[in-house]
């Protein structure tokens, strides 16, 4: 086992919005309340953050969605709202994503294929992008 | 307002209309389950969407049966089939394809809490689905279908004379240069703008096609519904600066096969939706009060990435002033504002027939109301769960029963529960659920006080109403509203023909006077390609 290896843990797996030339590494902050939200409107959204988005809408962190680098989504579907959004803007974004811990870095590998319609009426044809913890 | 006379009804249900009605419900139950599960239970930390979805349901089964009779005293659903067609309103695929689901869910939810059964009010039932069914069949006439599902998820509604002009007047986008960059920041920040002023529901967006162009590319229609001040109360002074309450991209892809543009606007593409497949590009505004489609800032590229510009600028402080506002909403506030963009979603059927009224469109039926105490989150999503994935117990058919989409090991039923045949032997069943007429009750939202922004300027509630009376666009007028391309296809070289292309052709930047006779090699002789 390598060095880089030993460094990377894989420590959850989501379904990817869409696919991208290389994974995202970036520090992991976790949003769940508007005071958080209007925290980053106030103050800015660090460069390199990808957020652990609670809730699979649209809304809740509208008015900074499109600076962060990367999203991550426990719940809902590719084709929730969060996931049109992370589209239309082109950030990264993983749907239904199951997570054993929430790191204070991350790998995405969010180069994996993207989930397809057709995928969620014949679940063999599923593929999973894993979350990797950087140490 | 003039009101329809209530009367008590001595409709009964004829064996015809029975049939009719329950091929309805299984239609409507099969697709918009698929369309469900192929999302799941939409959450959101901001809005209490489960809980304001079932309000909602609850809120459009009471009162849009009237508000449809209302709208049916003065045209009929044809009519308004026909005018949604040749503009951009409200009336999508989306919110045509919900005119039946939202009364459905509505109905479905009373039975499931034991408030209703399925033989009640069936007047209202079958008023519901013929309503939608002939709204539809008018709206998507060129297909000949209600549901995107029947095209195997694909709307094509728009006549050649409208493709032409969109695939004339785009402009040509390559990866990088300035135009793309405006245009892919303005569809971003439109999209997101209107899932907030639409309380986390995507009634405001709209794809339609797609829209083939020669043997590899296509073109995908991208709209956004009620942006500026106008219907939504909640927009007053937020949007004031946002010029147009719709606008219209058609976008061509390159080499790109749209494989998906499903009921709800979704679309999945191979390959994948990506900017720099953009091929060209085009913007207009649309409504119930203009004569087709008008563009917008097209008159140059440089002025198209200016307006572009300030479009998105515009949509950016719309929606950070929305946000902070709603942010300071209490939750009840957040639940009545969902429920109402979800009953008011086919509002604009009220407005092509000059019967709109702010109030009844948004407060909340009085029965709806008083469900709210048990609308908690918990109970909201896991109610709603087991609705939409045919779970609750009124909706188990018997154990011989598969459905269409659902797996082999899950005993399953159908989302809204059919009418039983045995109404048919002694027809003692309820008619209305408002026998007396209805009249709007509750709302704990800010009342209305801006003007409605429309393509003819920002007009105050009485001018809307009149401008609404009034207006009989041409395409709406004989012989034109029955000029389709049908007729085209033997006609083109008839001075009726031309006459029909040039109306559409009027503000083209390429097709202005050209007439009918053009094929896609003529339009690109005129682009000069």
């Amino acid at each position: 086992m390598t060095q880089t290896e030993t460094q990377k843990e894989k420590i959850g797996e989501g379904d990817n919005v869409f696919s991208t030339d290389e994974n995202i590494e970036g520090d992991l902050v976790r949003i769940s309340t508007t005071g958080e939200v209007a925290e980053y409107m106030r103050n800015g959204v660090p460069d390199g953050l990808i957020a652990l988005i609670d809730d699979s809408g649209g809304t809740l962190v509208a008015p900074i969605f499109d600076e962060f680098t990367g999203i991550i989504c426990p719940s809902g579907t590719v084709r929730s709202h969060l996931g049109i959004i992370s589209k239309e803007n082109n950030v990264p974004c993983l749907m239904n994503a199951e997570l054993d811990e929430i790191p204070d870095r991350v790998e995405v590998e969010y180069t994996a294929d993207p989930r397809t319609t057709e995928s969620y009426e014949d679940e063999s044809k599923a593929v999973r992008a894993n979350i990797w913890k950087i140490e | 307002m003039s009101k329809p006379q209530h009367t008590k009804s001595d409709w009964t249900l004829s064996y015809e209309d029975f049939l009719e009605t329950n091929y309805h419900l299984k239609k409507h139950s099969e697709i918009f389950y698929w369309l469900c599960t192929t999302r799941t239970t939409q959450e959101s930390k901001l809005f209490p969407v489960p809980p304001y979805m079932l309000l909602s349901y609850v809120d459009s089964y009471y009162k849009w049966p009237e508000l449809i009779r209302e709208v049916k005293s003065e045209t009929s659903p044809e009519y308004i089939g026909d005018r949604a067609r040749e503009v951009s309103t409200k009336l999508t695929t989306l919110s045509s394809g919900l005119m039946t689901d939202f009364y459905l869910c509505g109905r479905q939810t009373l039975i499931e809490l034991g408030l209703l059964r399925p033989d009640d009010n069936l007047e209202d039932l079958h008023e519901v689905c013929d309503f939608a069914k002939r709204f539809n069949l008018a709206y998507r006439r060129q297909t000949a279908t209600i549901k995107n599902k029947e095209m195997d998820d694909k709307s094509n509604f728009l006549p050649e004379r409208t493709l032409q002009v969109f695939d004339a007047d785009m402009y040509e986008v390559e990866p990088g240069d300035e135009l793309l960059d405006a245009a892919s920041r303005f569809m971003s920040t439109a999209t997101q703008y209107a899932f907030l002023a639409h309380c986390e529901c995507r009634i405001g967006l709209e794809n339609h096609g797609p829209y083939r162009l020669g043997e590899s590319d296509q073109m995908l229609v991208r709209e956004w519904h009620d942006l500026a001040e106008g219907d939504f109360p909640w927009l007053d002074e937020v949007a004031a600066d946002v010029p147009h309450n719709n606008l219209v991209m058609p976008v061509k892809m390159r080499d790109t096969d749209f494989n998906v543009v499903d009921d709800w606007g979704t679309f999945e593409a191979t390959p994948n939706w990506n900017s720099e497949n953009i091929g060209g590009l085009g913007l207009y505004t649309s409504d119930f009060l203009s004569d087709g489609y008008e563009p917008v800032g097209m008159g140059s590229r440089e002025e198209f990435v200016e307006t572009l510009e300030q479009l998105d600028e515009a949509l950016q402080n719309a929606r950070d002033q929305l946000w902070l506002r709603i942010a300071d909403w209490t939750r009840e506030q957040m639940l009545e504002a969902g429920a109402l963009v979800y009953s008011s979603s086919i509002k604009d059927i009220a407005h092509i027939a000059g019967t709109y009224d702010q109030e009844e469109w948004f407060s909340l039926d009085e029965r709806a109301h008083q469900l709210k105490p048990i609308l908690n989150d918990e109970f909201g999503r896991d109610f709603l769960t087991a609705l939409l994935s045919n779970q609750a117990w009124n909706q188990l058919e018997n154990e011989y029963f598969m459905s269409r989409y659902e797996p082999q090991e899950k005993h399953n039923g159908s989302l809204y529960s059919p009418v039983p045949a045995a109404v048919l032997n002694d027809h003692e069943y309820t008619r209305r659920a408002n026998p007396d007429g209805w009249e709007p009750s509750v709302s704990n939202l800010p009342d209305k006080t801006g003007p409605y922004t429309t393509t003819r300027g920002k007009l105050d509630g009485d001018e809307l109403e009149e401008a609404s009376k009034e207006h009989d666009p041409w395409f709406q007028q004989e012989p034109w509203v029955n000029y389709d391309d049908r007729w085209v296809k033997y006609n083109y070289e008839s001075e009726e023909a031309d006459e029909l292309y040039k109306k559409t052709q009027e503000g083209s930047r390429f097709l202005e006077g050209q007439g009918a006779s053009l094929t896609r090699s003529d339009i690109k002789d005129l682009r000069g390609e």
